[in-house]
């Protein structure tokens, strides 16, 4: 069962007086309880593909469907709510509010979904760090974490809501290849275990070896 | 929204250093408001109850004869208080205001001084601070006539409690009259108003200037709300509108009414309804104008006397007075033959100086049909125009005083004309400050603008990421509002303590006495009062200009895309 379809998506960047084509015609359906990666050098389109499949952008030409949905019919409101009810992220630099603490971090979405009672919503969150082992940490600050400790927490930040679609931007960027390597079995552990889609970006090729799928694109064409 | 505000107080208190400097100077533009506007608001406390209310009150009613401005007088004093009780609103209180220019002789040393006549209420001990004498010896006197003076005064006379001091002044009839005065009590120096006059019991001033007990000088009404002083001395005016002066008497047995002729009554006016065949006769030629009935009835020819006596209102004697016959003419037939004409001036002393009862109405001897006939009857005063400002009022009384008349001459005015420079001294320094703090603040919006647009700038990834989390638009307006807001309370909180610390050192220092600013001072100190309202209205205006400042900026976050949080044209 499709999770996300694309058909024929282009996108465009104006840059000065031109455009930058970063994404040229691409067409593919990602199923429910995928586990993919993307693949390619930088400049590729990775994160432009990712941004579109996240709904954090749109596409200059195509129809792209989320859950059976054309978010090009949607409004900012709706895409916001959408991304909230249905998309996790997961991105290179981690993102964590550096103002909150490790558990208010991963209770942020339940609070702007207003799931549940306060004590229902500690009690969810906390329940997810323990399942990306970081329940020790809970008190502390974004800025008191190791990179592979920020990356879990992050990791438990986008499964909380539990989405439909985790996207992750070049996850073990930032991290040595131990850290890395935990992080994409911890994802892989969770993509296994709750059925949850995750689509990550890569240009990694030790990366490669935990995807059941691959996708590699070049100057904005899927090659495979 | 509970989520918002938890976040944006966490983002305030990050970034503090930056906070703490905008934070100071909103705290400086809020303690030159709050030091501004409590100034104002304690100099408008002096003004309208420490100056004003001995000047003029909020609203003051003034009758003075023959043109003696100094020495006003008021005859009958339970109708105008009755006439103030029954047309003014929010009375705090009514005061008697007697005083008269004078010059005092001390132990060798002379000077002008402005004598006051003191009521002896409970307000009295609150407005001085005695230095040396006591309030028992000014209010229960075992001698005549004390006096209390302030330390200045007494410097300048050189005398001290229990000393003498001569003084010479006009009475209330215009006639010099002199006095001896005991030093009871000095006070300290308050302001240069107070500094200028000298105190006593107002019965004592009364006796010496010649008032009798239903007399007094003007009338000082004191409201609750000094600022509708206006609207309330309009209303006091309507009610004050004169009636046609005239005097009920007896003569010889029969019933008459004595009228003076108006001062605007011309010769050729009267003559048109009374044709005296003399030519030298004019409204204000000496003596009276008796009909040919009465006349003849009484045979009474030009040249005789005619022997008035009426019911005084503050006499149980009957009041007497002569008067000749200056004419005798044919009345009117609408007129009673039992009215009597004279001349404005004399029948006004007559009638000033004992108020005629008048049990029976005009309208007896001059009915309503009498139509024109009634206009050339003097009205019992002239009630002056309103006027609204120091330069309608010092124009009003410049006319009067050119041609002083014999009738008495009104007049109810209010502080913004009598001290209407003193007044508007209050709105220039509110406006002033006002304008200051404005400018203060505006260049604080900048600040805070620039800021804000600095913190969006670093957080364009950490926006995006909310965004894409599921944040809405909105909700990230909100957060640079809110994030705006504790900035505002921050900076307001430390503006008013630090004000609260400015305003008691500011009061600790004492001003010397030849201070130019003595006369806005309490005590050579001054003066401030902090209000709650004025902090509250600081907090408004600080929160307008805030989140006026903060919300482009947080319109500029809010737009951000979602996509930054991936950064820029990644790939």
């Amino acid at each position: 069962m499709s999770l996300i379809e694309l058909k024929d998506i282009s996108k465009e960047y104006p840059l000065g007086n031109t455009s930058v084509r970063a994404l040229r015609g691409v067409s593919m359906v990602i199923e429910k309880g995928a586990f993919m990666s993307i693949v390619g050098p930088s400049g590729s389109g990775k994160t432009t593909l990712l941004n579109l499949m996240g709904c954090v952008d749109q596409p200059t030409a195509g129809t792209l469907l989320v859950d059976g949905q054309d978010v090009s019919k949607l409004n900012d409101k709706d895409l916001t709510r959408l991304r909230l009810y249905k998309i996790g992220f997961i991105f290179q630099s981690f993102n964590l509010i550096p103002v909150l603490s490790v558990l208010e971090n991963v209770e942020f979405p339940l609070l702007l979904m207003h799931s549940g009672k306060p004590s229902e919503i500690r009690e969810r969150a906390k329940t997810m760090l323990r399942h990306v082992q970081m329940e020790s940490h809970m008190q502390h600050r974004p800025s008191e974490l190791s990179g592979g400790q920020r990356q879990r927490v992050a990791i438990a930040r986008a499964l909380v809501t539990q989405p439909q679609l985790v996207l992750a931007d070049e996850p073990t960027a930032n991290l040595d290849s131990e850290t890395g390597n935990a992080i994409l079995s911890l994802m892989q552990r969770l993509n296994e275990e709750q059925g949850t889609t995750f689509i990550f970006s890569t240009h990694d090729p030790e990366v490669l070896k935990y995807a059941r799928n691959i996708v590699k694109i070049r100057d904005g064409l899927l090659i495979t | 929204m509970k989520t918002l505000v938890f976040l944006a107080f966490r983002n305030f208190l990050r970034q503090r250093r930056r906070n703490l400097l905008l934070g100071s100077a909103i705290a400086f533009g809020i303690m030159v408001l709050t030091v501004s506007f409590a100034f104002t608001e304690g100099l408008t406390d002096t003004i309208l109850n420490r100056i004003v209310i001995y000047m003029s009150g909020h609203v003051q009613v003034n009758v003075v004869e023959q043109g003696r401005f100094m020495s006003p007088v008021i005859r009958d004093k339970a109708r105008f208080l009755d006439a103030i009780h029954k047309n003014v609103d929010g009375i705090m209180r009514v005061e008697e205001s007697t005083g008269t220019l004078a010059r005092a002789v001390g132990n060798g040393k002379g000077d002008y001084v402005y004598l006051v006549g003191l009521e002896i209420n409970q307000k009295f001990t609150e407005s001085f601070v005695l230095n040396t004498g006591s309030y028992n010896d000014f209010i229960h006197p075992s001698y005549p006539n004390p006096v209390l003076l302030s330390e200045q005064k007494a410097k300048g006379l050189k005398v001290k409690v229990g000393d003498a001091i001569h003084l010479r002044f006009q009475n209330i009839y215009g006639q010099s009259n002199t006095a001896t005065l005991v030093v009871a009590a000095i006070m300290k120096s308050q302001n240069v108003w107070m500094d200028w006059a000298i105190f006593m019991p107002q019965n004592d001033f009364k006796a010496i200037m010649g008032y009798r007990p239903h007399e007094t000088g003007a009338l000082r009404v004191l409201l609750k709300k000094p600022k509708l002083a206006p609207a309330q001395a309009d209303h006091l005016w309507q009610a004050l509108k004169p009636q046609p002066a005239y005097i009920a008497a007896n003569l010889v047995g029969t019933s008459v009414a004595v009228a003076p002729f108006a001062l605007e009554a011309s010769t050729n006016h009267v003559l048109k309804h009374f044709p005296v065949s003399d030519a030298h006769w004019s409204p204000e030629s000496k003596g009276c104008l008796l009909s040919s009935l009465l006349a003849a009835r009484l045979q009474k020819h030009p040249g005789d006397l005619l022997t008035l006596s009426y019911q005084a209102k503050f006499q149980t004697e009957p009041a007497l007075f002569t008067l000749p016959v200056a004419a005798v003419v044919d009345f009117p037939p609408t007129l009673s033959g039992d009215l009597i004409f004279m001349n404005n001036e004399d029948f006004f002393k007559v009638y000033n100086y004992q108020l005629p009862a008048n049990t029976a109405p005009l309208k007896q001897w001059l009915p309503a049909s009498s139509g024109e006939i009634a206009r050339l009857v003097a009205p019992e005063w002239t009630l002056l125009e309103r006027t609204h400002n120091y330069d309608g009022f010092d124009k009003k009384m410049k006319s009067i005083m050119k041609f002083p008349q014999a009738e008495p001459i009104t007049d109810v005015a209010t502080m913004y004309e009598v001290a209407s420079q003193v007044v508007a001294m209050e709105g220039v320094l509110n406006a002033a400050a006002l304008i200051g703090a404005s400018v203060l603040l505006f260049i604080i919006m900048v600040g805070v603008l620039n800021s804000l647009r600095m913190t969006i700038r670093e957080r364009v990834q950490e926006i995006g990421a909310m965004r894409a989390i599921g944040i809405q638009r909105s909700q990230v307006k909100w957060l640079f509002l809110w994030e705006a807001f504790f900035l505002a309370i921050f900076g307001w909180t430390a503006g008013i303590l630090v004000s609260a610390v400015i305003i008691k050192l500011l009061m600790l220092i004492q001003f010397g006495v030849d201070n130019p600013l003595n006369m806005i001072m309490v005590d050579r100190r001054l003066y401030f009062i902090p209000t709650f309202w004025h902090a509250a209205q600081n907090l408004i205006l600080l929160l307008v200009f805030m989140l006026g400042a903060a919300y482009l900026p947080a319109r500029q976050a809010a737009n951000l895309s979602p996509a930054s949080a991936f950064g820029h044209a990644k790939g």
